[in-house]
């Protein structure tokens, strides 16, 4: 899991005269703070979703996919 | 042991993924071997534009994200995704721990197409940030905020509890995925 929890240490910073910055989203929208999911369910939707993906990898391959990739190679071999 | 397999046996292995990376992200088993066909006939095609020793993994994924969302684009313009939003309308939100495939599946298709591919890439396939984010051509960040807000709306749809106001994406990286 991955997460970043990362507050710069400048952001902590208090003792100028400024009143205290309510943590900033002005970073660029790349940065913008994004809600962070609880580790449990991030884990959950990785479980889930890998398991859904699994189970279509793990389906035979349609006959006519290998058929296409067999020609392709025996065209080229035949040349 | 020694023998490199050939072009066309590293295309074969890779079948499997390219599937499943194309039926997740259509949401459409008959299109997703369309999708997969025509990734395999571009990926013979050019294949000598392909670096030896590189990603073929990799190569491939963006072969195939880029014809879906060729299409994709063009279905929109079409039909506005009619279709889509119809189906997404129906369908209940879901215990997170009872979750189906396919209610999986439909929760992932109300997502949009760049945080449902981003989620894909990274936590289904496994690809690291970077290599993901070379498939989609954007930048490791961008993919990274999609990943996370992929999530975070993901749970949304299934519990049903909102986790953050509505955020729209940047504009920026609309434009950047749409090669």
């Amino acid at each position: 899991m991955q997460h970043r929890l990362e507050t710069p240490e400048d952001c902590k910073r208090t003792d100028g005269d400024c009143p205290e910055p309510e943590r900033q989203p002005e970073l660029d929208a790349e940065h913008a703070p994004v809600p962070q999911l609880p580790g449990f369910a991030a884990q959950l939707i990785g479980q889930r979703m890998r398991a859904m993906y699994d189970s279509i990898a793990q389906e035979p391959v349609p006959e006519d996919l290998l058929e296409l990739v067999r020609k392709l190679e025996s065209k080229e071999q035949s040349k | 042991m020694t023998e490199t397999p050939s072009f066309g046996d590293a295309l074969i292995q890779a079948i499997p993924n390219l599937r499943a990376f194309a039926h997740s992200l259509s949401g459409d088993a008959q299109l997703s071997n369309d999708l997969v066909q025509e990734t395999l006939l571009k990926a013979w095609t050019h294949k000598d534009s392909f670096v030896p020793d590189s990603n073929l993994k990799a190569w491939l994924f963006t072969i195939l994200r880029n014809t879906y969302f060729t299409y994709y684009r063009k279905q929109q313009r079409e039909e506005l995704d009619e279709d889509h939003a119809a189906m997404s309308a129906s369908v209940p939100a879901t215990q997170l721990t009872h979750l189906e495939f396919d209610d999986m599946q439909k929760a992932l298709m109300r997502l949009s197409a760049d945080h449902r591919e981003a989620l894909l890439l990274i936590t289904a396939e496994g690809f690291s940030y970077e290599d993901a984010a070379h498939v989609c051509g954007c930048a490791v960040g961008t993919m990274k905020s999609r990943v996370n807000r992929a999530r975070s709306r993901l749970l949304e749809e299934m519990t049903g509890q909102p986790t953050s106001p509505e955020t729209n994406e940047d504009s920026s990286v609309k434009s950047s995925s749409s090669r």
